[in-house]
């Protein structure tokens, strides 16, 4: 069996000769194939070496994108000019030129294209206190009157706040007339008739907000008209869609037991600030363009303002720009009639800040911004800022042209409109150094030499030809900046400061080509706002000597200079600088603010304090619970009413 | 030279055409001798039978493929002589390869008669012609040409175990087929 088994294996094998000559042939293992196959592998291997080094080199070298968007399907629109600018502002180009340069950086360096102008912008924080909080306790809601008719039909109005301008009203967190003292915390508007000891409040009304709110993220402020009849609310809120907004609320106090919301006016942006004159309200709101915006929906680069029948955008006519932007944000002012909110002009100039004066009949806007020149091998870098004019009145705003000063501006009292002119006082701060680069980390190194250097400047303009008349520059110790500004008509005092002395200077402006200038001399501690206080005293609120020292002094002008008549100092406390938290009534002498003292632990408490010509007395020292810049104080008939936005108290005086 | 010329040479009776084919064919010849009978001597002597066995058949033959004709008279020398001279010694690749034939081998009963040739050729034929390549040029080189496997798979660009695999399914394929045809041997 085994025999004839291996037969049939090898007669099957000696079959296999049978094959076909063709597949023979075709399989000869004699044949070169190895080598084909080898030469595969290799042109395999190469190609795909080729493509992973070509696709490497791609992605390391290809550059990136450094152009904006093509905008040119706006071209039919009349923004379409404004869109080419934001478009180049706004997009946001990559920071390397490839990815080898992002990656493998520390092994070169980059020099990054200077721009002849650069941004520098301060933003200052607009007033404002706590959101809406609920009544302080002991407070009642409805008409528990105690003082019989709660209609303000019979009233007067009060002014409250030490506004900077006379007549040009600022908003507030409190409004009084004679009758009663209106305060808002928050969204919540609360009343309290004046009663002394015996006031409460009488009744509270929340503003409703656009039911879109998500949030009201600064807190509100308010105006009384003069007939005491209605209160208009400013507030700031976030919408759901996460835009900020502006709010315009209108409230029916005539019967302050039945306080009614009127009517609501909104627009997109910040609340920055707003003045009230003649029955004209003025809005100053500022927006922002976000990177690379969609220019087909215009709400993300135009202001808009809705009065209830939907929002419409600023028209391109009411746009002021300059050729070059250096921000994509507006500054947005509006003036509405106080009692109907119907707007009667708009304008908003873009590149500007926040920093806002009013005078009697024009709003002026400041722009800061950097430039720099090159001295030999020294770049000299300074600040300056531009000063836009818009005028006001019955009929709108109307654009007037601009100006520029050297250095920066402290804030809207550093402006001050008098007699055709226009006083600036402004912090210069001309540095000079040399640029290097070195290879360090790869990166490009900046180091500074030559010095610094910061002073004091006022400018007086021509408004007539917006050109400078004259300055007095570089007044200041050198290294000073400016704390505090305070003009009264042909008088203004200036308090500068390096860390914690200052200097007070008082020009004599009456005079402008004879500017003189006195001064205190360097005493402790800076004030951070000066006050007149009547009688050729000048009052200043800021530090002792040192950071957790409150001082108050009283000055007054001196043949020789400008001297210090008394001062009273607050250790270990913190106040607010928010200059309408103070209580300023120089009729009855009394300054108040609140402070937040450490004595183991944080208490709040509100100050006040009589000057008698020689000496400031503390007539007040109590507790008052809450955030000290929203604490406000009214002094009516032998009683100081305090507020906060978590307290009320009424303190009799003797 | 090319094959026509080579054969006229036998035709012609012209020794050269001994020389040419060894020059031509010799080294083709020597692997497949070599690749049965594992034995330099014993491959020399195949490979001269051949020469003896293609001036003896030429005329009247005239092949198409003077290189496969010469190879498989080749083949079938060197396996007589397999059979012949290594019936208590055998060589292990050999064995190897026939050990691995009788897979092809149906189940049949030994008291059938044995197929006839031309049945057979073709049916082999047929198999091979519709194997995919690869498989054919694995299939004819393990089993027309004895190469070991370890050559197989390095020409081929293959891993042994991959040529192992294609054999073992070749192999079942073939039996299949060979019962299917009604081939017995």
């Amino acid at each position: 069996m085994k025999d004839k088994k291996d037969e049939k294996k090898q007669r099957l094998l000696e079959a296999m000769s049978l094959l076909d000559d063709r597949y023979v042939e075709e399989a000869d293992p004699t044949r070169a194939r190895p080598k084909k196959k080898l030469w595969r592998r290799l042109s395999i291997l190469a190609a795909c070496l080729c493509l992973i080094v070509t696709s490497a080199s791609l992605w390391l070298f290809l550059p990136y994108n450094h152009q904006p968007p093509d905008v040119s399907e706006y071209a039919d629109s009349e923004y379409y000019p404004l869109i080419q600018k934001l478009n180049a502002v706004t997009y946001i180009r990559p920071t390397y030129k490839n990815n080898f340069e992002r990656y493998f950086g520390r092994w070169g360096y980059t020099l990054y294209p200077k721009d002849d102008a650069y941004l520098n912008f301060g933003a200052s924080s607009p007033a404002g206190g706590e959101p809406g909080a609920a009544l302080p306790e002991g407070a009642t809601d409805g008409a528990d009157s105690l003082t019989g008719s709660t209609s303000e039909m019979e009233s007067q109005y009060q002014e409250t706040t030490d506004n900077q301008v006379e007549g040009v009203i600022e908003a507030d967190l409190i409004k009084r007339s004679d009758r009663h003292i209106y305060y808002l915390r928050g969204n919540t508007l609360s009343v309290y008739p004046i009663a002394g000891a015996e006031t409460r409040a009488l009744s509270s009304l929340t503003v409703s907000l656009p039911d879109e709110m998500r949030y009201a993220y600064r807190a509100s402020e308010m105006y009384l008209s003069t007939d005491c009849r209605t209160v208009t609310v400013i507030a700031s809120y976030t919408a759901r869609a996460g835009q900020t907004k502006v709010a315009l609320i209108s409230l029916d106090v005539s019967d302050p037991a039945a306080m009614v919301q009127k009517q609501t006016v909104t627009l997109t942006g910040s609340y920055q600030s707003s003045r009230l004159t003649d029955g004209t309200l003025l809005l100053i709101s500022g927006f922002s363009v976000g990177q690379n915006p969609d220019f087909s929906d215009e709400s993300q680069f135009l202001p808009q303002i809705d009065r209830g029948e939907g929002a419409e955008s600023i028209p391109m006519k009411d746009i002021v720009s300059p050729e070059t932007l250096s921000t994509t944000y507006y500054t947005v002012v509006s003036s509405f009639d106080e009692d109907t909110l119907a707007l009667s002009g708009c304008t908003a100039l873009l590149s500007y800040s926040n920093t806002v004066y009013v005078s009697h009949d024009a709003v002026y806007v400041t722009r800061a911004a950097g430039l720099r020149h090159k001295e030999g091998d020294l770049t000299v870098s300074e600040s300056v800022t531009e000063i836009a004019r818009l005028a006001y009145d019955g009929d709108g705003l109307r654009y007037r042209g601009s100006v520029t000063v050297a250095g920066y501006v402290k804030d809207q009292y550093s402006l001050d409109e008098y007699e055709g002119y226009l006083r600036v006082v402004t912090t210069t701060d001309e540095q000079k150094y040399r640029e290097s680069v070195s290879f360090g980390y790869g990166a490009a190194e900046i180091w500074m030499d030559g010095g610094s250097g910061s002073n004091a400047s006022l400018y007086v303009i021509d408004l007539e030809t917006l050109t400078v008349r004259t300055a007095v520059e570089a007044f200041a110790p050198a290294g000073e900046t400016v704390q505090s500004v305070r003009f009264d008509g042909t008088a203004a005092y200036v308090c500068t400061s390096i860390q914690l002395s200052d200097p007070v200077f008082f020009f004599d402006l009456s005079d402008l080509d004879h500017i003189t200038v006195k001064d205190t001399g360097t005493i402790e501690g800076f004030s951070t706002s000066l006050v007149n206080f009547g009688d050729g005293y000048l009052l200043g609120i800021g530090r002792g000597d040192g950071w957790d020292t409150v001082k108050l002094e009283i000055y007054e002008e001196t043949e020789t200079g400008v001297a210090s008549v008394c001062d009273e100092t607050i250790s270990r406390s913190y106040y607010s600088q928010d200059y309408k938290s103070y209580l300023i009534d120089r009729e009855n002498r009394l300054v108040g603010l609140g402070v937040s003292s450490y004595d183991g632990s944080y208490r709040s408490r509100y100050l006040l304090f009589f000057f008698d010509g020689l000496t400031l007395h503390r007539m007040v020292d109590c507790t008052l619970r809450g955030d000290i810049s929203t604490m406000r104080a009214v002094y009516i008939d032998g009683y100081l009413y305090l507020f906060s936005n978590e307290d009320f108290a009424v303190q009799k005086l003797s | 030279m090319d094959d026509q010329r080579i054969v006229a040479l036998y035709w012609d009776r012209d020794e050269a055409a001994i020389a040419e084919s060894d020059k031509k064919y010799g080294k083709y010849c020597r692997y497949i001798a070599d690749a049965i009978l594992h034995s330099d001597p014993d491959t020399e002597e195949c490979v001269n039978d051949t020469w003896l066995g293609a001036w003896q058949s030429m005329p009247p033959h005239r092949p198409q493929r003077l290189g496969v004709y010469l190879g498989k008279i080749t083949r079938n020398l060197a396996i007589g002589r397999y059979a012949r001279d290594h019936a208590q010694k055998r060589s292990a690749p050999t064995a190897l390869v026939l050990d691995e034939v009788e897979e092809f081998l149906p189940a049949a009963d030994e008291s059938l008669p044995l197929s006839e040739e031309l049945a057979l050729k073709e049916a082999i034929n047929r198999f091979v012609g519709a194997l995919p390549r690869q498989s054919r040029v694995i299939f004819v080189r393990r089993y027309f040409y004895l190469s070991p496997i370890k050559e197989i798979a390095e020409s081929l660009g293959l891993s042994e175990s991959n040529v192992k695999v294609i054999l073992l399914r070749t192999r079942s394929k073939f039996r299949a087929h060979l019962e299917k045809e009604g081939i017995v041997i």
